[in-house]
């Protein structure tokens, strides 16, 4: 799935430009104009897939229009833009929170 | 003698506590100012006239036959309409929910009842306690002006006293901002202080409900209530619940408040910054010492709030999904990106969060509490998108969470209290924050700054 989404594997349907999504986001009032600011270096020039888009939601489960596609991929594009900031770190020694117990930490 | 509505928790429970004043004056004063100004402030859902009522004439019952349950007997709250109350509409906002009503209530609820408050009805949150587009509440303090939210409801009742307090919930910064922008005060708990069995879900680990009011004692007062352990809620820790009322001392000499060097004050509106920069002096005043600490993870935190709310958030809606045409366009487009969520960034996202309680952990060996403007910015015009800050144009929906995530994303306790209004007549509010099941210390700090300064008797003029 991961692949899927990932930049190397996204040659099919119209490239999104990075404007286009800033575009999308403002419309849908999704992401502020700071957040526009903060997008991953090289976002401008990654692409999405709205095939993928639809291959994703179709995974998921739920239906998605054409049209719903095209208006969803540059939001989706936007997000992991920012969302990928996280794959910068190296937190393999870190375990993730999973059981979210504060009274059990010390102090 | 001023109108019962405008009265506190506290000021109330001692006139209802000497029966000078009967819980049916008090909810009939409350339940008047509702009809005569919601209708443009617009901050309930459901009004629950008939069931408030009966409540209060059980109450006055009970208190003139020597049955007094303590402060919040006879004292009427409304709640954020995400919150389940048996035989009450409870529509979270949304059309998908405009005929539900529950079979049973919250475990706040059947808290707030045990302790005998009058339950005046729902007040108007974002569809789903998501999305952007605010509700039609508007912010008593420029009816033009967004309350804020996702509680903005909540905030515009407490401030415009069409409600006593109030609770709201908290994922993001959803009692902290609508209390800053309205003027008011908004604690978020530790997370598992407080139960949320019965309070719709959004984001499952980074959900609060918690008070919001019209001063610090009256945040104490209600956190008292509804404080503590839940077999019905996992989440829930089974920690003692101190008496918050007896840290309200006034005094802090020897607190060592720590300022962040990293997210917390960057863009600010030079009046938010003086206002803080002014409020941090009076605590110096009254003898708190100052350190600054650092958290540069935090750089990462929008990205990991981001992973966690939209993959959690997109869970829940899972049962609505067949229905997500009749969400609003931003609900929906939010929840439909939840689906787009790799696995790896959520546990990555967990990993950030375990990092930045680390982070916080260091901290608070030097100092012990945090302080930061609750939100960068005062209230926006509804339907604004961006706003100037200096020569730098910022989103405003980027700016109203910057300063209130991290604590969900860390769960530890953080208070908003009013410091101050812009220029322009708009609130300002001050952010404290503290260690986990620390309550007692943020409360103590902010009932010192409040009893010091006089923001908090501010009212708008409506």
């Amino acid at each position: 799935m991961d692949q899927e989404v990932g930049k190397n594997n996204l040659t099919e349907g119209p490239v999104v430009s990075r404007r286009a999504v800033l575009q999308i986001l403002a419309t849908f009032g999704v992401l502020g104009g700071g957040m526009f600011l903060t997008l991953a270096p090289g976002a401008e020039t990654a692409e999405l897939s709205q095939e993928t888009v639809k291959r994703v939601a179709e995974l998921a489960g739920v239906e998605l229009t054409e049209a719903r596609v095209k208006e969803l991929a540059p939001a989706v594009k936007g997000i992991h833009a920012e969302i990928s900031k996280l794959r910068e770190l190296d937190l393999s020694d870190i375990d993730p929170v999973t059981i979210f117990s504060l009274e059990k930490e010390k102090w | 003698m001023a109108e019962l509505y405008s009265y506190t928790v506290g000021q109330l429970a001692e006139l209802i506590r000497r029966k000078q004043v009967s819980p049916v004056e008090v909810t009939k004063s409350v339940l008047d100012r509702i009809d005569q100004l919601d209708g443009r402030i617009k901050s309930y859902v459901t009004v629950s006239r008939d069931e408030a009522m009966e409540s209060a004439q059980e109450a006055e019952k009970a208190i003139m036959a020597g049955k007094y349950l303590g402060p919040l007997h006879g004292i009427p709250i409304s709640l954020k309409d995400n919150v389940l109350t048996k035989g009450i509409l409870t529509t979270y906002g949304s059309k998908v929910l405009s005929d539900f009503v529950p079979t049973y209530d919250a475990t706040i609820v059947e808290r707030f009842k045990q302790a005998g408050a009058v339950i005046l009805g729902k007040t108007n949150p974002h569809e789903f306690a998501w999305g952007v587009f605010s509700p039609p509440t508007k912010n008593p303090w420029d009816l033009e002006g967004d309350p804020g939210g996702s509680s903005g409801g909540s905030g515009a009742a407490v401030a415009a006293d069409l409600a006593i307090a109030s609770i709201g919930t908290d994922t993001g910064g959803s009692i902290r901002i609508p209390a800053s922008l309205c003027g008011i005060v908004g604690l978020k708990q530790t997370y598992g202080r407080v139960s949320k069995f019965g309070v719709m879900a959004h984001s499952y680990s980074l959900d609060h409900a918690g008070p919001m009011t019209k001063n610090v004692e009256d945040a104490a007062l209600l956190l008292q209530a509804i404080a503590g352990w839940d077999p019905k809620d996992p989440s829930t820790a089974n920690v003692p619940v101190p008496n918050y009322s007896r840290a309200l001392t006034g005094k802090i000499r020897g607190i060592r408040l720590g300022i962040p060097k990293e997210h917390f004050y960057a863009d600010l509106d030079p009046e938010v910054q003086q206002a803080v920069e002014k409020a941090i002096n009076v605590l110096q005043r009254l003898g708190a010492s100052v350190e600054e600490f650092s958290m540069p993870h935090l750089k990462y935190g929008l990205a990991a709030i981001l992973a966690v709310e939209l993959t959690s958030s997109t869970t829940y809606h899972a049962r609505y999904m067949k229905r997500i045409n009749e969400y609003q366009p931003d609900v929906r487009t939010l929840v439909e990106l939840g689906l787009f969520m790799l696995a790896t960034d959520y546990l990555k996202a967990e990993q950030l969060r375990r990092v930045l309680i680390n982070e916080a952990r260091e901290a608070f060996k030097r100092v012990d509490v945090m302080i930061t403007p609750t939100e960068p910015i005062t209230a926006w015009k509804t339907g604004q998108a961006t706003i100037k800050i200096g020569a730098k144009e910022v989103s405003v929906l980027d700016a109203s969470w910057r300063n209130t995530f991290p604590y969900n994303l860390t769960g530890l306790p953080a208070i908003s209290v009013p410091c101050g209004f812009s220029k322009a007549g708009l609130p300002i509010g001050l952010q404290i924050a503290g260690k986990p099941f620390d309550e007692e210390t943020i409360l103590r700090v902010a009932h010192a700054y409040e009893v010091n300064t006089d923001w908090h008797l501010k009212k708008p003029s409506l």
